[in-house]
């Protein structure tokens, strides 16, 4: 790196270079961890089985993946408990991430979530723009298995103006049967929520959004939730 | 009857346009007219420039061409300078009944229309299907392409399901099915012994684009720098797609541009020669009359430290062929699949996608940043904001230091393109980048 800046200088005269080339992809994930989570729907595992499992290839995925691992920066947050809003890791590289599985327990307070998911990118993109680091349009997944306890209202809204801006891409995700798709259309007013019911649909969400993290010019993802429309 | 005089003023790149020669004994052949030629006198240095790049065919292409002119004692050197001066041409014209100016290039029309109004007896053509067309401004972007309605020549392939494909040429290709790249009009997967095959979506399982790939069977190209198909591939006796060389050990300039071009030993000059030798590959193909269309850093992959590749040719506009596919970023103007499909592209409009790469690949930065405009693919109004000089700056971000690193001429091409929209054409900036090489390494 050294030797690089070094000759660097002599493409003209300065000194003390500093060089931020690689683009990040910001992807961050809100998971509902609610009590409900621990049932079973339309597949041999529980809910939060499939997602603990899909999730944990989704960050080897990542880990083992060269490009995904350097321009990565991973965002989760789970919601449950006491009305918890957890913030597992904010948007760190794969290599300082520590994750345990998520464990199912108490409501759904998913408004909170969102909340704390905006305040996060917000932070993250001040981050990029003092630091000269460009990034791809920042991906968000939020998936829950039932509504929200809390009121969501006022994060929708402001999520959707986020949305509308194109200040981010949401792909909402509604697990087995139980959620109402009417909420998460509040969240997302450009992309139809897709519906997961077996373990074939956890695993292709989670491909997908693993293609993206290494090619985020890959739109596969944002074709598979048209097909939902 | 006399014969009329006619001098044929040729640009080099007409020479590889396709069966030049068959157009040629047409020209000879006509009972009325006593043919003449004349060539740019900087052609040699195109010739030296093919020989460098390993082009022996094309160079020698030229060289028989203007042998053959010169045996006849009917071939005449003109000095233009890049056509930006055109008094040796005028006075060397004078002696003929008729001058014909053959192009395939806007900024050559654009240089000789003028003298129309002088040289009443001067017409400019290019050549297209060994005929020549009158150019015409009204002709520059509309031609059309080959396109039919409702175009679905194969149905029901689903390329999910498929393990292997036949080609006619190279027996049964069996698929890694797990070494699979997706793109808009197909994926791409290894075979099992060496070769690379794309399989077309369904949407683009469609006559036109077999027809296009029987064309390119038939045509001559022989850069080791394009990955050309080798093949059509089939599933069972239906057309799937196409087979190509697997390269192996390249990144695309997406990839290299995250890692700062630093793979291995590379040096920062690396940049500027991976920058020249990609130009001189889309200078092989526009001579060619043959567009990479799809032009994005993802089909452009460099082996370190500086051999360039274009791949995904399938998706090259060839004569009326069109490239029916675009990243939105690297265009510029904004189409419709429908566009895609029915207009052919022209040569300026692959200058937008050639800048832009070029300026990413030298500054490691998008032509649109600035620091309110950091997302990719985002560029809003598209400012360019890249100063021309120093003078009012108060800080000198490391983009900027980048920037001011380039040779001026290089930092005035791209300015000026980006602000104005002036192109500065393959051959100037190869020669620029050749010099600034050259200083560079003292």
């Amino acid at each position: 790196m050294a030797d690089y800046i070094d000759d660097e200088v002599n493409f003209g005269d300065w000194s003390s270079l500093d060089i931020n080339v690689s683009r990040r992809v910001p992807i961050c994930l809100v998971l509902d961890r609610s009590g409900s989570m621990d049932e079973k729907d339309g597949s041999q595992l529980t809910k939060i089985e499939e997602l603990n499992k899909n999730l944990k290839e989704f960050l080897d995925y990542v880990r083992g993946n060269a490009k995904a691992s350097r321009i990565c920066d991973i965002c989760i947050i789970s919601f449950g408990g006491v009305d918890e809003v957890d913030v597992v890791c904010g948007y760190t590289n794969i290599k300082d991430l520590k994750y345990a599985p998520l464990k199912p327990y108490g409501r759904t307070p998913m408004g909170a979530a969102v909340m704390k998911a905006m305040d996060l990118l917000k932070l993250r993109r001040n981050y990029y723009r003092s630091n000269d680091i460009e990034h791809y349009k920042p991906i968000m997944l939020i998936m829950t298995d039932g509504l929200p306890t809390d009121n969501y209202m006022a994060a929708a809204t402001e999520f959707s103006r986020m949305v509308q801006a194109k200040e981010v891409k949401v792909f909402p995700v509604g697990i087995g049967k139980n959620f109402n798709k009417e909420v998460l259309r509040k969240f997302s007013p450009l992309v139809e929520p897709k519906t997961i019911t077996s373990a074939d649909n956890f695993s292709k969400l989670f491909k997908l959004l693993s293609a993206s993290s290494s090619n985020p010019n890959d739109d596969s993802l944002d074709k598979w939730f048209q097909d939902e429309a | 009857m006399a014969k009329l005089n006619r001098l044929y003023f040729i640009d080099e790149g007409v020479f590889s346009t396709d069966k030049f020669y068959s157009l040629l004994e047409i020209l000879l052949d006509d009972p009325k007219i006593e043919p003449y030629f004349a060539v740019d006198r900087e052609i040699q240095n195109d010739i030296n420039n093919f020989l460098s790049m390993g082009l022996y065919d094309d160079a020698y292409n030229i060289q028989t061409y203007l042998y053959f002119f010169a045996n006849r004692r009917k071939l005449e050197y003109i000095t233009t300078s890049g056509f930006l001066d055109l008094e040796d041409f005028l006075q060397k014209a004078t002696k003929y009944n008729e001058v014909y100016v053959l192009t395939q290039q806007e900024k050559v029309y654009d240089a000789f229309k003028g003298l129309k109004s002088k040289m009443p007896v001067l017409k400019i053509y290019s050549v297209r299907h060994r005929n020549l067309v009158e150019w015409k401004e009204t002709e520059k972007t509309i031609y059309k392409a080959f396109y039919v309605e409702n175009d679905k020549y194969v149905n029901g392939l689903n390329i999910d399901k498929i393990d292997y494909v036949y080609s006619p040429k190279y027996g049964y290709l069996k698929l890694e099915k797990s070494k699979a790249v997706s793109g808009g009009e197909g994926t791409c997967y290894k075979t099992y012994n060496g070769f690379f095959v794309k399989l077309y979506n369904k949407n683009h399982l469609n006559y036109v684009n077999l027809k296009k790939l029987q064309k390119m069977m038939e045509m001559d190209i022989s850069n080791d720098f394009v990955l050309w198909p080798l093949d059509i591939v089939y599933y069972n006796n239906n057309f799937a797609g196409y087979v190509m060389k697997e390269l192996k050990g390249a990144y695309n300039i997406d990839d290299m541009r995250d890692l700062g071009f630093r793979v291995g030993d590379m040096s920062p000059l690396d940049r500027y020669k991976i920058c020249l030798h990609f130009l001189k590959t889309v200078d092989y193909l526009h001579r060619k009359n043959i567009l990479v269309g799809d032009m994005k850093p993802d089909n452009i992959m460099v082996k370190p430290p500086r051999s360039v590749y274009i791949i995904d040719s399938g998706s090259f506009q060839i004569e009326d062929y069109c490239c029916p596919v675009c990243h939105p970023s690297y265009t510029e103007k904004v189409y419709t699949g429908k566009e895609l499909r029915q207009n052919l592209r022209t040569i300026e409009d692959e200058y937008f996608p050639i800048n832009r790469i070029l300026f990413e690949m030298l500054m490691l930065k998008s032509p649109f940043y600035n620091k309110e405009n950091i997302e990719v693919n985002e560029e809003g109004n598209r400012k360019f904001e890249y100063p021309m000089s120093k003078d009012n700056l108060t800080s000198m971000p490391m983009h900027l230091k980048l920037w001011f690193a380039m040779s001026d001429k290089m930092r005035e091409y791209f300015y000026y393109y980006f602000t104005q929209g002036k192109i500065t054409y393959l051959s100037e900036w190869i020669r620029e980048l050749e010099l600034f090489i050259k200083q560079k390494e003292g």
